[in-house]
């Protein structure tokens, strides 16, 4: 059974109280019984929702309130500094790159805990070295004094790999999907070793222990995984 | 505790609960995920619409089955270091009323499968990520479904045209066809396409899909074509070249002086021998060259008849796949990382991708499917999930003498389907609408 519009000369399902294409009213039809109706075949669609968007919401949100917070204090700072060069700016910009890599990504790029760790101690590092040179105000820093390369680097390198480690015990089932970003630890784990050393012409034991952990577990990975952790690099790289 | 149950642990802590199987993807699939953003994949629908309701219990029984005979579609996507790539699917496909838009995007972080199958009333319902297969494949998976759930239900049905839930699946139905045929050093096709004119309107809200199904009898829509001297496709064609042109002339935007371009995709297992359930196909734009004084429609089909034949050869076809499949094979494109790799994809889909056409047409065909459907299935449904930058869609599919245009639109007004089906009607068709708009159903829209 059909309904028929007059304006566009097309018959309508007998579903419809509207025409999908002109939006004229469709009157009623004669009515059918309730056994008839069941049989009928159904057009219509059920009723439809689009999801609320209110991570997209917040999301745009948070960027406009990023930049124009970036924005206002570049510009405060301009023209507060008196000889019109920006300072002080960079420590918001920091603070923001802090939250966008940490929670920010988490929460509106739903970034796994696995991916999230890795990105994590990259950059802690890196903001670990950004203090020190604010404190210090250069680059150049003697050995001793160089606690983002000797403690705080090799520190954050092995926490992330326990971390990893943990939760790829608690999942053991699936312990597979940690092989890659586990083997990436490993490698940077071997970062502050070999920069301490270029810089220095030395070797600092935290960065040995960093670095010897790192070969453990890589170790570990091939002997135990075996071939399931091979076949995991080979999906990982498309060999 | 025994050797045994010690194996047994220890094949538990080695994993044994990941599906080990991975597939490359094809080279067609490979630009879908590096474009897809939080808004939007690239996703498409096949439905049958039942003669009675579904049900839901015998199709999930029917599904757990016959996702085995499809292993390339039981997977989800993993990112690697270069590539994407797909793995088993951790979680098992659950049968869901449908309830949203059609063509909602997929979470490919997630460990469900690329494919959803969905429930209402009359409809059992498949949505596909386009990184999965194309319509050939996406209709044999709807096609097996139905076959077991109607098996399940106790009707006696034939098993010709249809994949059988119980074959073993072939190696070629799991290959890379493009890369089959490609020919390393074979000619490319070089072909610099200028921007296309893009329809104007005001979009919707986001996950808004406006569907609306015309309905006409195949064999008077053939005759229409047959005095006309063209095939179905190509009459489709023409006339959504013509209601673009109509639509252009009342246009004041600077972008009216870009030409209007249709683009059609062309199943190449037609033409390249494949029995392949992965992405197969390509797309074809044939350009309406207007002239200066306004055109009849006639005027305009003859062009497009000229412009669709030119691209429909094998050399041609070829050429697509030689330079498609010589960019992957590229040593400097094998060894940029995904992340780059990404940012350029989305650069190119944005500059020569939706931008080089006007209006999308997918022409399913006559589907091919046992001759006992036709008395439970009353019609097949194909939807173009919305794209990324363009608005309007269409689909024609024939099924038992009737053929059904979908229209999936994400801008607001049906100017485009009533200008479409009030031409097929003053030419003497029948059509009869349904639509996911203005129906008892789905009221509060």
């Amino acid at each position: 059974m059909v309904k028929h519009c007059n304006k566009c000369n097309v018959d309508i399902d007998v579903h419809h109280d509207n025409c999908p294409l002109c939006g004229a009213y469709l009157p009623e039809v004669a009515k059918i019984s309730d056994e008839e109706e069941y049989k009928q075949i159904n057009y219509c669609y059920p009723k439809q929702n689009t999801d609320l968007l209110i991570k997209d919401f917040l999301l745009k949100i948070t960027i406009l309130t990023c930049i124009l917070s970036i924005g206002i204090c570049a510009i405060i700072n301009f023209l507060t500094s008196g000889d019109y060069t920006i300072s002080w700016v960079w420590h918001v910009v920091v603070g923001w790159l802090v939250f966008w890599v940490t929670i920010g990504r988490s929460i509106f790029f739903h970034l796994q805990f696995r991916r999230q760790i890795v990105w994590d101690y990259i950059f802690s590092s890196l903001l670990a070295f950004y203090i020190q040179f604010a404190i210090a105000g250069t680059l150049s820093i003697e050995a001793e004094y160089n606690w983002a390369l000797v403690w705080v680097s090799p520190s954050l390198a092995m926490g992330a790999m326990a971390g990893l480690a943990m939760y790829a015990l608690i999942r053991y089932k699936e312990w597979q999907r940690f092989a890659l970003p586990m083997t990436v630890l490993n490698v940077l784990s071997f970062v502050p070793l070999i920069t301490y050393y270029i810089v220095y012409k030395d070797a600092h034991f935290m960065t040995f222990i960093a670095a010897a952990i790192g070969v453990g577990i890589l170790l570990g990975m091939m002997i135990v995984g075996r071939k399931k952790y091979f076949l995991e690099i080979k999906k990982k790289f498309h060999m | 505790m025994s050797k045994k149950r010690i194996k047994e642990e220890l094949q538990k802590l080695a994993g044994d609960n990941v599906r080990e199987e991975w597939y490359k993807l094809d080279n067609a699939a490979k630009i879908y995920p590096s474009t897809e953003n939080g808004r939007w994949n690239a996703v498409y629908r096949v439905c049958t619409v039942m003669k009675e309701k579904v049900d839901v219990y015998a199709l999930q029984k029917a599904l757990d089955i016959v996702i085995e005979r499809y292993p390339a579609l039981n997977v989800m996507l993993k990112k690697g270091a270069f590539w994407y790539y797909f793995q088993g699917a951790d979680l098992k496909p659950v049968v869901s009323k449908e309830q949203n838009y059609p063509c909602q995007k997929f979470d490919i972080k997630s460990r469900n499968p690329l494919f959803r199958v969905l429930y209402s009333e009359n409809r059992i319902i498949v949505e596909f990520s386009h990184c999965l297969t194309d319509g050939f494949g996406s209709i044999n998976f709807l096609n097996t479904l139905v076959l077991k759930y109607l098996n399940i239900l106790g009707h006696d049905v034939g098993i010709e045209n249809v994949l059988h839930y119980n074959d073993t699946p072939i190696e070629e139905e799991l290959e890379d066809s493009y890369m089959r045929y490609y020919e390393p050093g074979g000619k490319k096709q070089v072909k610099v396409e200028a921007k296309a004119y893009h329809l104007p309107g005001t979009t919707e809200l986001n996950g808004v899909l406006n569907i609306v199904h015309g309905e006409v009898p195949s064999n008077e829509l053939k005759q229409l074509a047959k005095d006309q001297g063209v095939t179905i496709n190509q009459y489709v064609i023409g006339l959504v070249a013509y209601i673009c042109y109509l639509e252009k002339q009342k246009d004041q935007h600077k972008n009216r002086k870009r030409p209007i371009k249709v683009q059609f995709t062309i199943n190449l297992r037609s033409m390249l021998p494949s029995q392949t359930l992965r992405n197969f196909s390509a797309p074809t734009n044939v350009e309406l060259k207007e002239k200066a004084e306004k055109m009849t429609f006639e005027e305009v089909l003859a062009i497009v008849k000229v412009e669709s034949e030119k691209g429909l050869t094998l050399d041609n076809m070829r050429q697509f796949i030689n330079s498609n499949c010589s960019i992957e094979n590229n040593i400097l494109m094998k060894i940029v990382p995904l992340c780059v790799k990404n940012l350029a994809m989305k650069a190119a889909y944005y500059t020569v991708g939706e931008s080089l056409f006007t209006f999308a047409i997918s022409n399913i065909g006559n589907v091919k499917a046992p001759s006992s459907f036709v008395d439970y299935v009353d019609r097949y449904e194909f939807i173009l999930g919305s794209q990324k930058y363009n608005r309007n869609a269409v689909t024609v599919g024939s099924y038992n003498g009737r053929t059904t245009f979908t229209f999936s639109r994400r801008g607001k007004g049906a100017s485009i389907e009533r200008s479409f089906f009030k031409f097929l009607t003053s030419k003497g068709l029948n059509v009869t609408i349904s639509s996911n708009k203005g129906g008892q159903n789905g009221k509060t829209l």
